[in-house]
């Protein structure tokens, strides 16, 4: 049993991180000019010191808080991003050579292949997209990862049956068929991927390096 | 009574003079002679399905034997000189799923012995030889690949039993059945049919289906070997009646039957290989001999009548195929039988030509057909 939160809780937490942000800065760029017109209105140089030496503690806050953490934190996407890019040419190779479709004339079981989700897991939980302006990317890559999750795992029971016993033919057609079959699982993760290229192509084309990583998808 | 019984005991001993054999003789062979005058009694079809000579005959007879055995070792008809050649590879890669223990062979259609004797050796090299029955519809047939499929193996003469009977009637079948079973009791036994012998008939499944369903029990095996194609159009198909013509001793062997039971003048270039796209299974190769002489002929048949052979109006005198993957998979789901091993090979061929091989299968029957699969599948929803 939680306490309901009072009411100035809850309106504390409908405040967004953006409104936070403009305080702060509002805050120390007032603080930054009452110093300017504090050296501005001293009357002996010994005056100057306090003023000068909060100013520049100001300005150092304004800059190390502020900009410094917005050049981190593209920094950190860009990396990601870069990241998200190379999984996305590994999985496309794997979506294609790596699950044709059984011979008929003589089906064996096999090892498949598991789609790479490691950089879709590091970007989502770093938290680099959190800020406005990704929320489509993160819809997307939520979607992603848990479309594979279910597909990697299907694949991993797929296996136990064909492997753990000996399996008829016709069984293990049957399972290659039902994975294949238009509308199916793969033909779902490989709607998913075209998604999250297109996005990547249209959203994020000025970021350096993500569409020449794309292209090489070819 | 006893006197006969002692006979018959005395076979292994006479057996040990290399210059005997003994062959059971399943049928009666002068009503044989009816179904090739029936088959040449045909009306008349320029197509190439009128007259014909019916499947088995065309080895049928001493002239057909040494034909045929002259054939398989042409240097123009390389496709049955490297089926035989590549077979003991084949065979191994498939040996491993035969049944354990000895094991008894029951060879359908032995041909020139060959292939045989590598099985038996593969037999013979674990001490797992049991009896060896061949099989054929020809007496001399029967001679020939005998002696070749024994030699330099250690299988007792009282061990081997050649049964002279027509395989592809189902009566023949049920009374074969009974022999094996009464020879062997309840030890398992390997059926062959090799050499892509059962594309010589018009119903192939329908045999194979009939073999499975009076042959095997659920402990035996059934080698069968056919050849294969990987691609189905008109190309292919010309490619593989090609196969055909190419050789001399092939035209010698299939036209041996035509000599041996109508008086033709045999015209060596009246004689054309036809590759046709059967459906979606198989290329059809039809051998057949075509009256050019611009009139009308008259053939005399063994029982001496006549029949007309007009001019343009053909004999069928063999027929072969090339079978597809997809082809071959049906045939199994037709004919009740599954796979216990298989191997494919393709043969040497340029890469701009039609890809044709051979498949070995080893089958199993005794089994219902497979239904719909059931079983859980991590991806039908």
């Amino acid at each position: 049993m939680s306490r309901p939160a009072g009411l100035p809780a809850r309106l504390l937490s409908r405040l967004s991180r953006q409104f936070f942000a403009a305080l702060t800065l509002a805050c120390l760029l007032t603080a930054l000019g009452i110093c300017v017109w504090w050296v501005a209105v001293a009357d002996d140089a010994d005056s100057h010191f306090e003023p000068a030496a909060s100013g520049l503690a100001l300005v150092a806050a304004v800059t190390g808080v502020y900009a410094e953490r917005r050049a981190a934190a593209r920094e950190r996407r860009a990396q990601a991003l870069h990241a998200l890019a190379d999984e996305l040419v590994k999985n496309t190779e794997l979506l294609g050579a790596g699950f044709a479709p059984l011979d008929p004339g003589a089906p064996r079981a096999r090892v498949h292949p598991r789609l790479v989700q490691s950089a879709t897991d590091a970007a989502l939980v770093s938290g680099v997209f959190s800020e406005p302006g990704h929320e489509e990317l993160l819809t997307l890559l939520h979607r992603w990862r848990d479309g594979v999750h279910d597909f990697n795992r299907r694949l991993d029971l797929a296996e136990l049956r064909t492997y753990v016993s000996e399996v008829p033919a016709a069984e293990l057609l049957a399972i290659d068929e039902a994975m294949h079959r238009a509308g199916g699982r793969l033909d779902g993760l490989r709607r998913l991927r075209a998604g999250l290229e297109e996005l990547l192509r249209r959203r994020y084309a000025e970021q350096p390096g993500v569409t020449a990583r794309l292209d090489r998808l070819g | 009574m006893a006197e006969r019984d002692q006979a018959v005991q005395r076979i292994p001993e006479i057996l040990r003079d290399t210059g005997w054999t003994v062959v059971l003789v399943g049928e009666e062979q002068s009503g044989k002679l009816a179904q090739v005058t029936a088959g040449l009694r045909r009306g008349p079809d320029p197509s190439g399905s009128g007259k014909l000579i019916t499947s088995g005959f065309s080895y049928w007879g001493l002239e057909s034997t040494v034909a045929w055995a002259h054939a398989c070792n042409d240097l123009y008809y390389p496709v049955m000189r490297e089926s035989i050649g590549s077979f003991s590879r084949r065979l191994r890669a498939v040996a491993d799923r035969l049944p354990a223990g000895p094991l008894h062979y029951v060879s359908l259609g032995p041909g020139t012995g060959q292939k045989d004797q590598a099985l038996l050796r593969y037999l013979d090299r674990q001490g797992r030889t049991g009896y060896y029955i061949p099989v054929d519809v020809s007496a001399e047939m029967l001679r020939l690949g005998q002696r070749e499929a024994l030699e330099h193996l250690h299988v007792p003469p009282a061990d081997v039993l050649p049964v002279q009977l027509d395989f592809s009637l189902p009566a023949n079948l049920d009374r074969l059945s009974t022999l094996v079973r009464r020879v062997v009791g309840d030890e398992p036994v390997v059926y062959s049919l090799l050499g892509n012998t059962l594309a010589n008939f018009d119903s192939d499944t329908q045999l194979l289906t009939l073999l499975a369903e009076k042959l095997l029990r659920p402990q035996d095996r059934f080698l069968l070997e056919v050849a294969s194609t990987a691609g189905q159009d008109e190309q292919a198909a010309r490619a593989a009646a090609q196969e055909y013509e190419n050789s001399p001793r092939f035209r010698e062997f299939v036209t041996s039957a035509l000599m041996q039971y109508t008086d033709l003048q045999i015209d060596l270039n009246s004689l054309t290989c036809e590759g046709l796209v059967e459906d979606d299974r198989a290329l059809l190769v039809r051998v057949v001999y075509r009256n050019r002489t611009g009139g009308t002929l008259e053939l005399t048949l063994p029982d001496r009548s006549t029949v007309p052979f007009p001019d343009q109006d053909t004999i069928r005198l063999y027929l072969s195929r090339k079978y597809t993957r997809e082809g071959l998979e049906k045939m199994l789901v037709d004919a009740r039988v599954t796979k216990a091993g298989e191997t494919h090979e393709v043969g040497h061929t340029a890469f701009d030509r039609p890809a044709f091989g051979l498949a070995l299968l080893l089958l199993q029957g005794g089994e219902a057909a497979p239904g719909p699969v059931t079983g859980p599948n991590p991806f039908r929803d």
